[in-house]
């Protein structure tokens, strides 16, 4: 695709053909950016449970905690298990585990969204610089055009 | 004006089969996030001891399983989704084809149609 467009001469691309590339990649990059987010708000997920895990251990143990029900309503409760945890794992299966493994789960993960992350991050700034490529072609075509129609104004008074 | 009747026709199909195209992509894109989540599962499954506890989430309680239940509980339904892929991959492919042919239909019509005015 690059190099296709290399080949063609840029300034010989019809306008309606590069104002509809325009968009055509504006709309690829806001569908990146926002897995972007997406991406980047599981990841924080992801961190907080491996940040929370580091207080479930055998010193807490019996320890009295507040547990959310919701967001604003808290019920005291004590840690009675401090070596396994449970966790979602993904279509409704939950798992026991012990918290060294709890905290590898989280760790792999956190690694694959990253890598994920790194890879869409480099995606985004290629078609950004492609956006804006885009446009400064367009608004060099606009003001040749303009040029010429002033040059042809001209000639005819 | 027969010609105008018919090229209105052949446009109302040809967006028809462009909707029914792109939900078809849409069922399309959610098996792919649910293949990739229970493959995700069955590799964690793989991972687990063979005495771990599992539970399954049905409705608001966790019920204890069985691993090696589970584990083939999850090979079933990703054998099930990668079918079903399948099946709409053909689906994607035939609808493919007809909307190319409903496009050149709509062409020709739309030439015959000019041509016709400019008489």
């Amino acid at each position: 695709m690059a190099q296709q467009t290399q080949q063609i001469d840029p300034m010989q691309i019809p306008m309606p053909q590069l104002k509809q590339m325009h968009t055509q990649v504006g709309e690829d990059l806001d569908t990146f950016t926002n897995s972007f987010a997406q991406l980047k708000s599981v990841y924080a997920k992801y961190s907080d449970c491996s940040e929370s895990l580091q207080y479930v251990t055998p010193k807490n143990k019996g320890k009295t905690l507040l547990v959310p029900l919701t967001s604003s309503l808290y019920v005291p409760g004590e840690l009675a298990d401090s070596e396994n945890v449970i966790m979602d794992i993904g279509t409704g299966y939950y798992i026991e585990k012990p918290v060294a493994d709890a905290k590898d789960y989280y760790k792999r993960k956190m690694e694959f969204v990253k890598g994920n992350l790194d890879k869409l991050q480099e995606t985004i700034t290629e078609r950004r610089k492609r956006l804006s490529d885009i446009t400064d072609l367009i608004n060099l075509r606009v003001q040749l055009m303009q040029k010429e129609q002033g040059h042809t104004a001209k000639a005819s008074a | 004006m027969a010609a105008a009747q018919q090229l209105e026709k052949e446009m109302a199909a040809f967006q028809n089969l462009q909707k029914e195209f792109s939900k078809v992509i849409q069922s399309r894109a959610q098996l792919e996030s649910q293949l990739k989540e229970n493959e995700m599962v069955a590799k964690e499954f793989e991972l687990l001891k063979e005495n771990a506890t599992v539970y399954k989430l049905i409705g608001p309680v966790l019920v204890k399983q069985d691993k090696p239940e589970a584990t083939v509980n999850v090979k079933k339904r990703i054998e099930f989704i990668t079918s079903e892929i399948k099946r709409l991959e053909g689906q994607i492919k035939d609808l493919n084809q007809k909307q190319d042919a409903k496009k050149e239909e709509v062409m020709r019509l739309q030439q015959e149609y000019q041509q016709q005015i400019a008489a």
